[in-house]
């Protein structure tokens, strides 16, 4: 049978109530059980359906399936979709998603820069939940609590067919999570994936882009994502040692640093800066201020968010990413550094330089750094279009939030 | 001899008013079981959580509904059992090194058996590296640690001399220790695995399955009657080691084991939960107020009421920010402000 | 045969020699002092009487078997000990308390029979108001009576009692004295004091065994020991001693020289 008769039937069948995903082994329509829903067996099983729904016959695939069929057949080609998350754990789905659980918010973001039909998430972290301007739509949905303290009750009453959890931290409690899910639900399926992590991020989209279906969708945004990046790699990959700038990166606060694991010292060596105080093995060590004068950093960055909580998407609030940079002009001994006396003193907000938005923070970074290598490079167009164009959220940089200062 | 019908009729009404509070306090603990059960984010009604109960226990004749059975058989039952058994034990545990420190004030926790219990559970999380592998590596280490202490603490006491301020000393000597052990290794550790071991010494109830839970209840189905036969000894030592002697309790061994005892069911209970404070200071100190200090019912009044104490607290826990879950040690710790409060208030100067 | 006798008994903590070749033997009905100077050894000796502490020389016998082959429990039901300092013990009662003197012969619960013999200790010490009492509330003098009566219950032929009157009053030291004298009369126990007060001592005790720096400096009875030579020496101290009454008495003067070795 040709594609439209395939369509035709498959839009009949668009009114539909949601029901349960129980996750059956096997695609639904798959008669002969080869893991291939042909167009043959879908429009058979159509049929089937039709006549037991509506002439009294026999039939026991229900109006979901049919629908769950017509949708494996367009997007996964009548294949299961083998999908491998960040721990390295293979999954098989059979039907697509339909109750999606989120523990991280990084998830969240990227399944919505996939375009994924956010109704079908029906509950997600209590971070996510208090993100009122970022997350307007999540505010009525389901909270789960955190890794830490899940409400491990609220996610099963809710019968999800996939629950997401971090992959690379926060370990032991994630496997705990995932334990006991799998334990209570056999059906449910865990994915893990960390989604903030440049070395691996790209693939991530790409794998729950067609987990979700959005293959186009997913392409599009990983290489909106890609292209960011690689600039910035390549642009920071040409400078010569003794040319890179020194930067000292503040955390939230005064006084520490980051160093060693710690993402934003990534990010920062991303974009070509060097940190001289990322020795050691400790994450964020405390440094003796004296040894800021004599290091004399060229750029220093400061980061806004959590620990010191002003701006990001909560608030536009210029006056006091002002008032944070004034204070530390006015440290001891500051105005003989470097980056003090070319005015080169930043401070930027965690919500874009942590989390799934980190290459938009890398680029501000980038663009500090070495101005005239990235002057072709606009954060603030690629922040405005990552929001509306992937987003979708109606958020103008223009006047709301307050994310980098000058 | 009316003068002796006179007291010995005192001394039975004694022994019946001990019994009725033990009475009281089984009943207390049932209606509370029955209570926390129905306690929970999933909004069942308090006749399906019983429904759910009964079709685990008779398949054939009951069925429950939705999701219920696996909610209150894999999430709720064993964790109100666990809370139910853990207080038990530890309340008992206070109450044997009491008994044996003549200390009011001490308890497993002030003998650097649980500051012990966090070194190991800071090793596993911070170095990766323990006895057991997988998810038994942070147990393992905790239960390890925990009875390494009490080993230290004999070693200790049997050089300089058993008797219950050498083992005060010794405790509080192996207490300092661990503490400046794992605060070492939580300025090492990384901002994650800190966060781990702080939230591990809070202590709670959540990660308690059914294997866990036999276990526990298996050393004190082992531990306690022994405890309970030994009782008339703990009674002796309580007057004195020299009294004690005299009366021809062999003192010395029996403070060992005692210790030992009292030290494996809390090692065993705190390696599952983390450090749950207070249980095993108040519950023997209010059974001890309510009906005096004879072991024979001073032990299963203070486990009952420790477990009254820890079910109570872990429901409060439960229920108190819902959906979210304190962990059930912070519940405990402020257990211990009234308490205290109470003991400054009403102290007779000694 | 005496039901307690001690035979070239030494004992030393770790480096420190406190007691040195102590012989003295105590009959069923006697009433035996030990009497000193503060840390002549007199607690030590009590504890070391009651096999609490083992001597490195020297043995101790009851009814001629040797106290390091008896069993704990056979120990316990033959000799009592009632302890200097009182206890912190608050929350029992004082019939618990006494009760607890059954424990060699209790299996796990108790029997009418025990409770009687509590209840008849009770009597005999002059408790029986206090009997429910919690021994926390009771006055020093009181709660040392509810030590003694713990120890009658305990039933053993031999009673050793460390310094059990120094916290009463002058009616119920001597009502004590009385109690002890008479059980050890009536029935034939072997009762062993450390006494501060002389005169106490010289009235009630059959015999006195007076130790200076561990060893023995007298032994015999009150008229014999009780001298002015003796108060002199072991105590550093002029006194009268007399001798008009049934019982020596010592009337104190003046303090002396001060003793070496102290």
């Amino acid at each position: 049978m040709n594609r439209r008769c395939l369509l035709a039937l498959a839009l009949l069948l668009i009114v539909a109530v949601p029901a349960s995903a129980s996750a059956m082994d096997g695609t639904p329509g798959d008669v002969d059980g080869d893991r291939v829903l042909t167009s043959a067996e879908y429009a058979s099983a159509a049929l089937t359906y039709l006549d037991a729904a509506y002439m009294g016959g026999a039939g026991d695939l229900t109006r979901t399936d049919i629908r769950d069929a017509a949708w494996v057949s367009a997007h996964w080609d009548g294949r299961p979709c083998e999908i491998t998350d960040s721990s390295g754990r293979t999954t098989t789905l059979y039907r697509p998603l339909r109750r999606v659980v989120t523990f991280s918010g990084e998830s969240l973001e990227t399944l919505r820069s996939l375009g994924f039909d956010m109704e079908k998430v029906v509950a997600v972290d209590k971070y996510s939940h208090g993100k009122k301007t970022f997350f307007p739509e999540c505010q009525g949905k389901a909270n789960v609590g955190s890794i830490w303290s899940p409400d491990m009750e609220q996610v099963l009453i809710l019968r999800p067919d996939a629950v997401f959890l971090y992959a690379t931290i926060s370990t032991a409690t994630c496997d705990d999570i995932q334990k006991r899910l799998e334990a209570s639900s056999p059906g449910i399926r865990v994915f893990r994936f960390d989604c903030f992590k440049p070395a691996t991020y790209p693939g991530e989209i790409r794998t729950i882009a067609s987990a979700v279906g959005q293959k186009e969708r997913g392409e599009e945004f990983a290489a909106f994502y890609e292209s960011t990046m690689n600039r910035i790699r390549d642009g920071a990959a040409g400078i010569p040692d003794d040319e890179r700038v020194r930067v000292y990166f503040e955390y939230w606060f005064d006084y520490t640093t980051v160093a060693a694991g710690a993402g934003y010292n990534e990010k920062t060596r991303l974009a070509g800066g060097v940190n001289p105080f990322a020795t050691g093995t400790a994450e964020y060590p405390v440094v003796d201020p004296e040894a800021i004068i004599v290091t004399d950093p060229e750029v220093v960055v400061k980061l806004a968010g959590q620990g010191l909580a002003v701006g990001g998407y909560a608030g536009h609030d210029i006056a006091a990413f002002d008032a944070i940079r004034a204070g530390m002009l006015e440290r001891p001994g500051w105005s003989s550094i470097s980056a003090v006396k070319d005015d080169r003193v930043y401070v930027i907000h965690s919500d874009i330089l942590g989390g799934a938005q980190h290459f938009i923070g890398t680029a501000y970074l980038a663009k500090w750094f070495y101005p005239d290598r990235f002057a072709d490079l606009d954060p603030h167009a690629v922040h405005q279009r990552y929001l509306t164009g992937f987003q979708g959220i109606d958020f103008d940089l223009a006047s709301e939030g307050t994310f980098v200062y000058p | 001899m009316e003068q002796n019908v006179i007291i010995q009729k005192g001394y039975s009404r004694l022994k019946k008013t001990r019994a009725l509070f033990i009475g009281g306090l089984l009943a207390a603990l049932v209606i509370l079981i029955g209570l926390a059960v129905t306690l929970g984010s999933a909004d069942f009604t308090v006749g399906e959580s019983y429904l759910a109960i009964l079709a685990g226990l008779f398949p054939g004749t009951f069925t429950a509904p939705g999701m219920a059975g696996i909610i209150v058989w894999d999430y709720r039952l064993h964790r109100v059992l666990f809370a139910v058994v853990a207080g038990f034990g530890l309340a008992v545990a206070g109450c044997v090194m009491q008994g044996i420190l003549r200390n009011p004030l001490a308890s497993p926790f002030t003998l650097g058996i649980a500051s012990a219990a966090t070194t190991g559970a800071s090793i596993a999380i911070v170095l990766g590296a323990g006895v057991a592998g997988g998810e038994f590596l942070v147990i393992g280490n905790a239960f390890l640690f925990a009875l390494l202490a009490a080993l230290a603490i004999y070693g200790m006491a049997r050089y300089r001399g058993i008797g219950s301020e050498t083992m005060v000393l010794a405790g509080i000597a192996v207490m300092y220790l661990f503490s400046a052990v794992t605060s070492l290794l939580q300025y090492v550790g990384s901002a994650e695995e800190l966060r781990a071991v702080v939230f591990w010494t809070f202590g709670s109830v959540d990660k308690s399955t059914w294997p866990k839970l036999a276990i526990v209840s298996l050393v004190l189905a082992c531990t306690i009657p022994y405890l309970l036969y030994r009782a008339w000894d703990l009674n002796a030592l309580a007057e004195g080691d020299e009294v004690a002697a005299s009366l021809g309790v062999p003192v010395e061994r029996s403070m060992m084991v005692m210790m030992m005892i009292a030290s494996l069911i809390t090692a065993v209970i705190i390696c599952f939960t983390g450090t749950i404070g207070f249980i095993g200071l108040v519950a023997p100190h209010i059974t001890r107020m309510a009906i005096g200090g004879d072991f024979r019912t001073l032990l299963p009044a203070s486990g009952l009421v420790g477990a009254l104490l820890l079910l109570s607290a872990d429901s409060i826990a439960r229920s108190v920010l819902a959906p979210q879950v304190l962990p059930v040690g912070i519940v405990t710790a402020f257990l211990g402000v009234p308490f205290f409060i109470y003991l400054f208030l009403h102290r007779r100067s000694a | 045969m005496a039901l307690l006798s001690v035979e070239e008994l030494s004992f030393a903590y770790r480096d420190r020699e406190v007691l040195r070749g102590i012989t003295f033997s105590v009959d069923a009905g006697e009433v035996l002092g030990l009497v000193g100077p503060n840390g002549c050894g007199k607690t030590t000796l009590i504890r070391c009487a009651d096999g609490m502490l083992s001597p490195h020389n020297g043995r101790v016998m009851f009814k001629g078997k040797e106290l390091g082959t008896m069993h704990r429990r056979e120990v316990a039901r033959a000799m009592a000990y009632v302890p200097q300092s009182t206890g912190n013990r608050t929350s029992s009662t004082v019939f618990e308390t006494v009760l607890m003197g059954r424990r060699p012969y209790l299996n796990w619960t108790v029997s009418c029979a025990d409770e009687d013999k509590v209840a008849e200790a009770l009597r005999l010490l002059d408790l029986e108001g206090l009997a429910l009492r919690k021994v926390g509330e009771l006055s020093g003098g009181e709660r040392q009576r509810v030590m003694i009566a713990r120890a009658l219950v305990q039933e053993t032929g031999v009673v050793l009692l460390d310094e059990p009157t120094s916290n009463l009053d002058v009616c119920h030291q001597m009502g004590v004295m009385e109690v002890l004298r008479g059980l050890a009369e009536e029935k034939g126990l072997a009762i062993v004091i450390a006494l501060h007060d002389l005169n106490l001592a010289a009235t009630y005790c059959h015999r006195l065994l007076v130790l200076s720096a561990g060893s023995i400096y007298s032994y015999g009875a009150p008229e014999e020991v009780l001298t002015e030579e003796m108060l002199g020496s072991v105590y550093g101290i002029e006194a009268v001693v007399k001798r008009d009454l049934p019982a020596p008495y010592v009337v104190p003067i003046r303090p002396g020289r001060v003793r070496e070795g102290v």
